[in-house]
């Protein structure tokens, strides 16, 4: 009943959100038209923007946007004309999902581990080298590691492509470097989850009936400890899949990121709102999702 | 225990505070770095002359790429720079819209925040919505709209348009407005949630039964009492702002040149990574200074956030 | 609890399962094709591929193998030889070309090509509501300015006409030294009407896409590549070298050369995609290429707006800036330092003297127009778009001026898009700029300064200038001509100066010549891909 009411609620949500994206990509100066030629006349120029039912007030603009949504279609792109926006997504977004896929499952399964040991060994040389690890790959920037990746990767052992996106080999690199961000961000979340979980009534109780230290750890501190993983991968998710700028650009890979960070600076109205839209409808998805795995992990949470 | 039952909660947190031994080291940093950004300009202006000639962040020289040395320590870039006032007057800036951005972040999210959970309701109801619309909105593409927008607004209005080296500083308002306007949120989602958990607490209550104003209140009992996660939050969203900054730089959306920030460094010197020839110097200091200087707030966030007991959120 | 135990496990299982479909995803899209002969990096993703939109040089590279005009460019000189008209007969005032098609001619689909095909691919790119940008290029031709105005509208006054199905009739407004070379422009290239008329603004994807040029295309996925295959019907198919082509839209100089040089691409053939910091080095290895090339980077002032209202203080400027710095310290491949905008090289062509490098003629002139010293000069901006090579010009300019004149610039940096908008509104007082020539002639460098030009953009106007292109554009005599030209690029670059130029832009390319045959240098950086062809490697 819950989940439900949430779904009925994320849709006016996603009006004010197309809304308000709309209205914002539209103040901006300059329009998607502006090139290196000017048009040579006046009504060359009208006749672009009529086209594109540019000429028309914003909020009809929308109401035809809505229109068109309904029937299940973004609509055109300004800047590559040849192409539908609805192009666009099926091309990208798989490539992107594909690769934030992978990042996410590289972060899960560096994350934890690190966090863990961390955790266990706190105090010892793992916490103090695992936790600067984890922090480090959190304060390097995403376009410092890619290029460097590269250099010895590719470049100098020739082990990797440079870029490009055709077999899995391609993959490695912007994977690793998609993934370097979020490893750092699960590896400290599950380090505190798991110190806060050591202390609590439940891990206390269950040391007093005599477990192990480390099945202890394993089998009932790790359990809460994920909670806290598991609440943070809906955001973290939405992000990875809806592309990276950075990765996608400095590889070569034909994801919905560039698009995304392209289209509002080129001011492809169109593509970016659809895009917005898409982003959202992921986020609230996820985040849903999420809420609904919290109820299975965890007995004592109920949504009513 | 004697001994803590009679300070104040600043005290006490002071007192672990000073404990945490990375926390500490990286305070000592941070002040170091502080003392060199303000230090050097005011060396270079008390020397003049040559000195001032030849270090000057913004004065070309004929020494283009010239390898750290003693002279450039941090070496040259194309135009012949020196790259270490480049990197200093690239920390003033970076930190200038960390520093500010944070605080709007700190002044909106709190706000914003105590409102929506002291006054409960329809009125949290529709301020935590408006929170959830804007996080479903993809950050950058908010971030560069009002950078380009806005800029271009501000730009034809009359004040900016008739003072001397208005651009750039708008650029830099520009820039801690619009990250601080996206961080905002999860400040304000954790304040919330605070001031919550507080109102129903016993001295509150107390303090209402006993004829306390709702400003009498929100001053005396829940402002001091969310200050630490006001504190911590915003040391931790600093490094994220700075972090920001610099990929923005990288969009070319970042300070107006010949300006520096360490994004535009980084961004500078990651474009001469290759196989063939590498001007070492021009990514290693900047990113070192940069992920040196992320990895000291973030000590700092977290050791904050042990002193004060700050529950994750 | 065994309902949450269960649940748990489920979760657990599930989340493995995913790890295990993504990875197994990876393996899955694993694309099947046949790799292609020849991997082309092509600077950034084309906005279109439809020949009456491009504007951009490297999208015209493309469409140019995919649709072809009356005339073509040969790959050496890039000199136009007869394309799908096999030849034509111009009458003697010039005026009137009647050009004879081939008798062969065939779309990729097989039906054939005809004249009308020829008159509906121009008057389309003349239409008003296909919006060509390039549409000036079609102006030369009887009524075709009103016509595209919508001051007329009816298509059959415009001066294009088929008397029969393999003639070709144009009726020019003036003799038009350059009307053959136009001819193998892309927005006069010819285009498939049924498809246009079906799918509209898509019709690019359509499938199957009839082409006129030597290669079809097989696919289009954005900011991935551009496959194309050799087109079996095509005229001249027995000379069309590769079977198939894949262009890559690489915009970063460190990607092109980083995947050039691990062998994941052939040929690079953009200036823009090698690295400047880099060119000093690798200009030195024999597979990189340097060739002169018709363009020209320059500054444009807004001479509507004070200071730069006063041809004294842009003369100044101009005199002040040491050009040679720029090529030496900046750009390094060599460049040439500019004192003209029109490029040495071009077709019957050679530029007066300009202004040259004058420090203290500079500074004479600004005392003239009362900044003595710079003293009362307002601070103004120099608007440029994002780009690295931009703004280290910007900044070598801005300390120039400062150190020479006392005059002090502020940087002002854009987004491309927002930057033309500002530069074709006139919203800025000074700003970079560039000029590639569209054909070998002078016209194509000096008649974007006529009053109201769409691409004069500095509010400039001198009647005088007007009247000698004007008369220039009229002269067959090809001395006269040059002289009446000579005259006008002596009043836009020396006299009146809304524009100071910089430097003579260089082709720059590099690919091994040990196995890739079929590039030649030349001023236009054309390069038909149909003679593009790998070298297979001796067994």
């Amino acid at each position: 009943m819950y989940f439900i009411r949430r779904i009925l609620f994320a849709i006016p949500l996603l009006l004010v959100i197309s809304a308000l994206a709309f209205t914002l990509v539209h103040l901006a100066p300059g329009g998607p038209f502006d090139s290196e030629r000017k048009p040579a006349s006046p009504i060359v120029e009208q006749n672009i923007k009529a086209k594109y039912h540019l000429d028309e007030p914003v909020w009809k603009q929308y109401g035809r946007y809505l229109g068109d949504l309904l029937h299940g279609d973004f609509g055109a792109s300004l800047k590559y004309q040849n192409h539908s926006i609805n192009d666009i997504i099926a091309q990208g977004l798989p490539v992107s999902m594909l690769l934030g896929g992978l990042a996410f499952c590289i972060a899960i399964g560096v994350g934890i581990p690190l966090g863990f040991l961390a955790a266990v060994r706190r105090g010892g040389w793992q916490d103090y080298g695992g936790s600067f690890a984890a922090l480090l790959a959190v304060c390097v920037p995403s376009f410092v590691i890619a290029p460097f990746l590269i250099l010895i990767f590719a470049m100098k052992l020739k082990w990797l492509p440079v870029g490009l996106w055709i077999t899995p080999w391609h993959m490695v690199l912007p994977s690793i470097t998609l993934g370097a961000y979020f490893i750092g961000k699960v590896a400290r979340i599950l380090r505190e989850g798991m110190l806060e979980a050591a202390q609590s009534e439940f891990v206390t109780a269950a040391r007093a009936k005599g477990l192990g230290e480390t099945a202890l750890l394993l089998k009932h501190a790790l359990r809460i400890a994920l909670l806290p993983v598991v609440s943070y991968s809906g955001p973290m998710l939405a992000d990875l899949l809806t592309g990276s700028f950075v990765v996608e650009n400095i590889f070569q890979i034909p994801g919905i990121g560039v698009f995304l960070v392209n289209s509002s600076l080129n001011l492809d109205y169109t593509v970016v709102v659809s895009l917005s839209l898409l982003y959202a409808i992921l986020l609230i998805g996820l985040n849903l999702a999420v809420d609904f795995a919290y109820t299975l992990m965890d007995p004592r949470v109920k949504y009513e | 225990m004697s001994e803590l039952q009679h300070l104040s909660p600043g005290q006490r947190a002071w007192r672990r505070f000073q404990k945490n031994r990375p926390a500490m080291l990286s305070a000592w940093y941070l002040v170091l770095l502080l003392a060199v950004i303000v230090g050097w300009p005011l060396l270079l202006k008390i020397c003049g002359g040559d000195f001032a000639r030849m270090h000057g962040p913004d004065e070309l020289s004929d020494a283009q790429f010239a390898p750290p040395s003693f002279q450039h320590w941090f070496g040259t870039d194309l135009h012949g720079r020196d790259l270490f006032s480049r990197v200093i007057s690239g920390a003033q800036i970076s930190l200038i819209v960390g520093i500010f951005g944070a605080a709007v972040s700190l002044v909106i999210g709190v706000s914003w925040g105590a409102i929506a959970g002291y006054a409960g309701g329809r009125l949290d109801a529709t301020l935590m919505r408006i929170v959830d619309i804007l996080y479903s909105l993809p950050t950058i593409v908010f971030v560069i709209v009002i950078v380009t927008t806005f800029g271009e607004m501000l730009k034809q209005s009359e004040i900016v348009r008739h003072s001397a080296a208005a651009g750039g500083v708008l650029r830099i308002a520009l820039l801690f407005v619009g990250l601080g306007a996206v961080s905002w949120l999860t400040m304000a989602r954790i304040i919330r949630g605070q001031v919550l958990s507080l109102r129903s607490r016993a001295f509150v209550e107390a303090s209402r039964t006993l004829g306390a104003g709702t400003p009498r209140i929100l001053l005396r009992h829940i402002i001091p009492n969310i200050f630490g996660v006001a504190i911590t939050y915003t040391a931790l969203t600093l490094p994220a702002i700075i972090l920001y900054e610099s990929f923005l730089s990288f969009l070319a959306l970042g300070v107006q040149p010949p300006m520096a920030s360490w994004g535009t460094l980084i961004a500078e010197g990651v474009s001469q990574i290759n196989p063939i020839r590498i001007y070492w110097w021009l990514i290693v200091f900047p990113g070192a200074v940069l992920v040196a200087t992320l990895l000291a707030l973030n000590f700092l966030g977290d050791g904050l956030r042990d002193a004060w007991d700050v529950k994750g959120k | 609890m065994p309902f949450a135990k269960r649940a748990r496990r489920i979760f657990r299982r599930a989340r493995f399962l995913l790890c295990l479909a993504t990875v197994a995803a990876a393996f899955g899209c694993t694309r099947h094709e046949p790799p292609a002969d020849l991997v082309i990096i092509n600077n950034v993703e084309p906005e279109s591929l439809d020949p009456a939109v491009i504007v951009a040089q490297a999208d015209m590279r493309i469409v140019s193998g995919m649709f072809e005009g009356l005339t073509r460019l040969e790959p050496v000189e890039a000199r136009a030889v007869p394309g799908l008209a096999e030849r034509w007969d111009i009458s003697p005032d010039g005026k009137i070309y009647t050009f004879h098609l081939r008798t062969n001619l065939l779309w990729s689909t097989g039906e054939p090509i005809t004249s009308a095909d020829v008159v509906y691919s121009w008057i389309r790119a003349l239409d008003p509501k296909t919006a060509c940008r390039y549409v000036e290029q079609l102006y030369y031709l009887k009524n075709a300015e009103d016509f595209n105005a919508g001051k007329i509208t009816n298509a059959d006054l415009v001066g294009v006409s088929a008397p029969d199905k393999y003639t070709v009739r144009a009726e020019l407004k003036a003799p038009t030294a350059f009307f053959i070379d136009l001819c193998a422009f892309q927005t006069l290239a010819v285009v498939p009407r049924q498809t246009i008329e079906k799918y509209g603004d898509h019709w690019l994807r359509a499938k199957p896409l009839p082409v006129s040029g030597a290669f079809e295309l097989v696919s289009w996925r954005l900011n991935d590549k551009i496959r194309l295959k050799k087109n079996p019907y095509y005229w001249d198919a027995t000379n069309t070298q590769s079977e198939i082509i894949d262009l890559l839209p690489v915009g970063s100089p460190t990607t092109a050369l980083n995947l050039y040089e691990r062998g994941q691409a052939d040929v690079v053939w953009d200036k823009e995609l090698i690295p400047s910091s880099l060119v000093d080095v690798l200009l030195k290895r024999p597979d990189f290429h340097k060739f002169n090339y018709l363009g020209t980077y320059f500054v444009r002032f807004n001479v509507t707006k004070k200071p730069f209202d006063d041809p004294r203080v842009r003369q100044a400027l101009a005199l002040a800036v040491d050009k040679e710095r720029i090529t030496k310290r900046i750009t390094r491949a060599g460049e040439q330092p500019a004192e003209n905008l029109v490029p040495p090289g071009t077709q019957n062509y050679h530029s007066p003297p300009g202004l040259g490098h004058d420090p203290d003629r500079a500074r004479k002139l600004l005392a003239e127009a009362g900044y003595p010293g710079g003293n009362g000069f307002p601070r103004f901006e120099y608007l440029f778009n994002a780009s690295p090579i931009h703004e280290k010009i910007a900044v070598e300019l801005q300390q120039m001026w400062r150190d020479e004149l006392g005059i002090d610039m502020e940087l002002r940096q854009m987004e491309t898009q927002v930057f033309w908008g500002m530069q074709q509104r006139l919203e800025y007082q000074m700003s970079k700029s560039s000029w590639a020539g569209d054909y070998n002639d002078a016209n194509t460098f000096l008649g974007m300064f006529v009053t109201g030009g769409g691409n004069n953009e500095t509010g400039w106007s001198n009647p005088r200038y007007d009247e000698l292109i004007a008369a220039a554009n009229n002269e067959l005599d090809v001395a006269k001509r040059e002289k009446l030209f000579q005259q006008a690029e002596t009043i836009l670059v020396h006299d009146d100066a809304p524009i100071i130029p910089l430097y003579v832009y260089l082709g720059i390319s590099y690919f091994d010549t040990n196995k890739v045959a079929g590039i030649w240098p030349n001023v236009l950086d054309d390069h038909p891909l149909q003679s593009l062809r790998k070298i297979k490697p001796n067994k």
